[in-house]
């Protein structure tokens, strides 16, 4: 509660007028002292709107710091000096922010009656949002007060102001203070009509903070209209958007309803979980009034001081125009004086202002290194993700060519062998044509499950090492219409790579074959791996008829070979040239 | 009668496999097994003329079985049975002492006459087996070609790497000039200086000029 009115506070406070640009530059520094040396010297020379400003912005800073008595005290005094200087509408801009510390010390009438007077103070100066506000903390104040006719009227009165200021989140919590009402006096059709309303300018603009407050209120109103069906529709969807947004705000009042509508609605557990949160709400409510009991005196406390200071200060008011003119040669003095010290300020600002662009500057470059860590964070988790992913691939070919090998592969061989051995025992079987044919089918079978399973994965590869698999693949491109192909590798004789790099790299070097072979048409492949003591160089280099790196990205294969070098935190560098040919190095540190 | 042990870890096969030799007059099934170091124990028991080896087993890989074979019994004879077609394999149990290689497709005339060749001292290739040696030795790359010629082929890139750092340019320079990466100018000197098998930029602009490298290579 006390943080809601706060906010309202800052709201409302840039709203007076002649905010001093020094004060407000220097109040990030030392912000009390400073000010509270303005307000002396203001004093001391009767320079009253300069006192008053420094009470409102002392009242705010107190209040920033959660500081309730201070930010009281210093706010009755702005409003005092206000009063003097016949600035009328910081005077009631004020009493309005201290309506609100009466409300809380649950003094209805002097809210009131300040409310009041603000609001004629406003209706003359034909101010329709201040009007509105006022209108609508007055028929607050009125259900508080449990004052039911002036409630309905205020309320009334603000939804007409509303009419011509349009104000939609305005009209939604109005639409809810009237279902609010209409509920209370048991006229529910009313009531729904309302809030529908609101739930339908909720919707229009978006706006979803209500809308958990709304639905509790659709359902708890269809539930007493007797309306279950609908009722129960609104209260679950209520109860999901409450669960999602824990922070979504509810009326402590309403937990009480939406437990006995759950309960009507046959939802027990629901009801019981609500009723928990309500008398919790409670606890901490009547805790709560205890303290405000206590700021119930010193508000009182407050208000008497104020009256007894308002004489004082109109006696002084007095004196001061008596004395004015005896002053003016002094001020001239003083003049020359406050040039000076602010010609010093000046001086000390622009140095806390350098002070402060460096700490700025500081900031700027932490929050570049956060960002840049979440980006690497980001990366990192991307290249995670390709890597769980490519890994999975391999371990699924690994299974499946493993399966296919083991399994089919030699479940054929058997079924060859005892097929054959049917021969044998039928001796004119071998000059059957059909027996004859089956058999070479039989063979093809075979030679087609290896020939699956070793693209699937070589079985050369894990067993026998990288450069034995390359050299088993490249012996596949063998014939006239195949590019020559030139393998050299260095470094890898006596060194075993690990099963993951190695597969990687033979995914790789065989994506670039194909490609050098399929799209490029070159005549000559030349393929080169070498390892030094912390890296793995790949080179491919074909004299085909080149590509557009920038086109060809978007190319299946191009992608696969750009995810395996990330894979392995390596380093891919194309250089084509149309007609001449594509070479392509890759790092991949060890 | 010739003595055989086969070990191969597909139970179904090996049973294919028995039920054949059973029916033949020259040769005898001795014993059976589906890993590497069952082989073994199983020669320390029996005597035992030719081994049917599968490549693929699933405890120790068979190239390995037929490297400490060699060693202990240098008269055993094998026979290396693979579902693989690929010249990696067959050339390294090849070079670690088997005698033959036939694929697991293998009919049963076929299957007998490797064993007795073997036996006899020879060695055997199912003909695919044959046909991946042949193209293999055709193509001839890798290490073949290393002693063919006294340095291996430098590619274009390389060669326009190697020009620049003949006329001395700078790293930079030569990344600039040929539009790359100053790592990959880095990644193809380094390359150069492993295959040419010299220590330092000086030592490969030696070379280089000695041998005439660039300007052969040119023409």
């Amino acid at each position: 509660m006390f943080v809601r009115f706060v906010s309202l506070v800052l709201v409302l406070l840039p709203l007076f007028s002649k905010a001093q640009l020094v004060l407000d530059s220097l109040r990030v520094l030392y912000p009390e002292q400073f000010i509270e040396q303005q307000i002396d010297e203001g004093v001391a020379n009767n320079q009253f709107d300069q006192v008053a400003d420094g009470y409102k912005a002392l009242s705010t800073i107190y209040f920033e710091q959660n500081k309730k008595e201070d930010a009281l005290k210093a706010l009755t005094k702005s409003i005092q000096y206000y009063g003097i200087l016949d600035d009328s509408l910081n005077y009631h801009q004020g009493n309005l922010i201290l309506t609100d510390f009466y409300l809380n010390s649950k003094l209805y009438k002097e809210a009131l009656e300040l409310n009041l007077k603000a609001l004629r103070f406003f209706k003359n100066k034909e101010d329709r949002k201040a009007q509105l506000s006022i209108s609508k903390k007055l028929a607050e104040i009125y259900r508080l007060q449990k004052n039911v006719p002036k409630e309905y009227e205020f309320l009334k009165n603000s939804l007409q102001l509303n009419n011509s200021i349009k104000d939609t989140l305005m009209e939604i919590q109005l639409q809810i203070q009237k279902a609010n009402w209409m509920k209370d006096h048991q006229n529910y059709e009313a009531a729904l009509d309302a809030i529908y309303l609101a739930a339908n300018h909720s919707k229009v603009i978006g706006q979803d903070s209500f809308l958990c407050e709304i639905y509790f209120q659709l359902g708890v109103i269809s539930q007493l209209y007797g309306e279950n069906q609908v009722a129960k529709k609104y209260m679950n969807r209520a109860d999901s958007l409450y669960q999602l947004h824990s922070n979504a705000y509810i009326n402590y009042s309403s937990y009480k309803e939406i437990s006995d509508a759950f309960m009507e609605l046959n939802q027990p557990k629901k009801a019981y979980a609500y009723l928990n949160t309500y008398l919790h709400q409670k606890d901490s409510l009547d805790n709560q009034n205890q303290l405000d009991a206590i700021n119930q005196l010193i508000v009182q406390y407050q208000q008497e001081q104020q009256k007894a200071a308002i004489k004082n200060l109109q006696e002084q008011k007095v004196d001061v125009q008596v004395k004015s003119k005896l002053q003016s040669n002094i001020i001239t003095s003083i003049l020359v004086g406050v040039i000076a010290i602010l010609i010093g300020l000046y001086l000390i600002i622009r140095f806390y202002q350098q002070q402060i662009s460096a700490k700025e500057t500081i900031t700027i470059q932490k929050e570049e290194i956060n960002r840049q860590r979440i980006v690497d964070l980001e990366n990192n988790l991307k290249i995670e993700t390709m890597q769980s992913m490519l890994a999975g691939q391999e371990a699924e070919r690994e299974r499946v060519a493993k399966d296919l090998h083991d399994s089919l592969g030699g479940l054929l061989s058997t079924i060859k062998l005892q097929f054959e051995s049917v021969a044998t025992k039928m001796t004119n079987l071998n000059k059957v044509k059909e027996y004859n044919k089956a058999n070479i089918m039989l063979d093809e079978a075979c030679q087609e499950v290896r020939n699956i399973s070793n693209n699937m994965q070589p079985g050369a590869l894990l067993k026998l090492g990288l450069v034995p698999a390359l050299k088993d693949l490249m012996n596949r491109f063998q014939g006239d219409h195949y590019p020559d192909i030139d393998f050299q590798h260095y470094g890898l004789e006596e060194y075993r790579l690990d099963n993951t790099t190695a597969l990687m790299l033979f995914r790789i070097i065989q994506e670039l074959l194909n490609n050098s072979i399929k799209y490029a048409k070159a005549d000559e492949i030349f393929v080169q791996l070498t390892r030094n003591e912390n890296e793995i160089i790949v080179t491919v280099e074909d004299d085909g008829i080149g590509y557009d790196p920038d086109t060809a990205k978007k190319g299946m294969g191009t992608e696969n070979i750009n995810s395996r070098v990330n894979y392995l935190k390596g380093e891919l560098n194309v250089h084509s040239i149309i007609d001449k040919g594509t070479s392509t190095m890759i790092n991949i540190p060890l | 009668m010739i003595k055989i042990l086969i070990a191969d870890d597909h139970t179904m096969f090996v049973d294919g496999i028995e039920s054949i030799l059973r029916n033949e007059t020259d040769v005898e099934l001795v014993a059976k097994c589906y890993d590497g170091n069952s082989v073994f124990n199983l020669l320390k028991e029996n005597d035992i003329d030719v081994l049917l080896l599968d490549v693929n087993l699933p405890d120790i890989s068979g190239i390995d079985v037929c490297k400490r074979l060699r060693k202990e019994y240098p008269k055993l004879r094998v026979l290396a049975l693979s579902m693989y077609n690929e010249e990696s394999f067959i050339s390294e149990i090849l070079k670690n002492g088997a005698s033959g290689y036939i694929l697991k497709n293998t009919g049963r005339a076929e299957l007998m006459k490797a064993i007795q060749l073997v036996h006899e001292g020879q060695t055997y290739f199912s003909d695919a087996v044959t046909q991946t040696i042949m193209k293999s030795m055709v193509k001839g790359n890798d290490s073949s070609n290393k002693k063919k010629k006294e340095f291996p082929k430098i590619s274009r890139r390389e060669k326009e790497v190697l020009q620049l750092i003949i006329e001395e340019f700078t790293t930079q320079e030569i990344a600039n000039q040929l539009f790359i990466s100053l790592k990959t100018v880095e990644s193809h000197r380094s390359n150069l200086l492993a295959k040419l098998n010299v220590r330092n930029t000086a030592g490969l602009v030696r070379l280089t000029i000695e041998n005439n490298l660039l300007d052969t290579e040119k023409k």
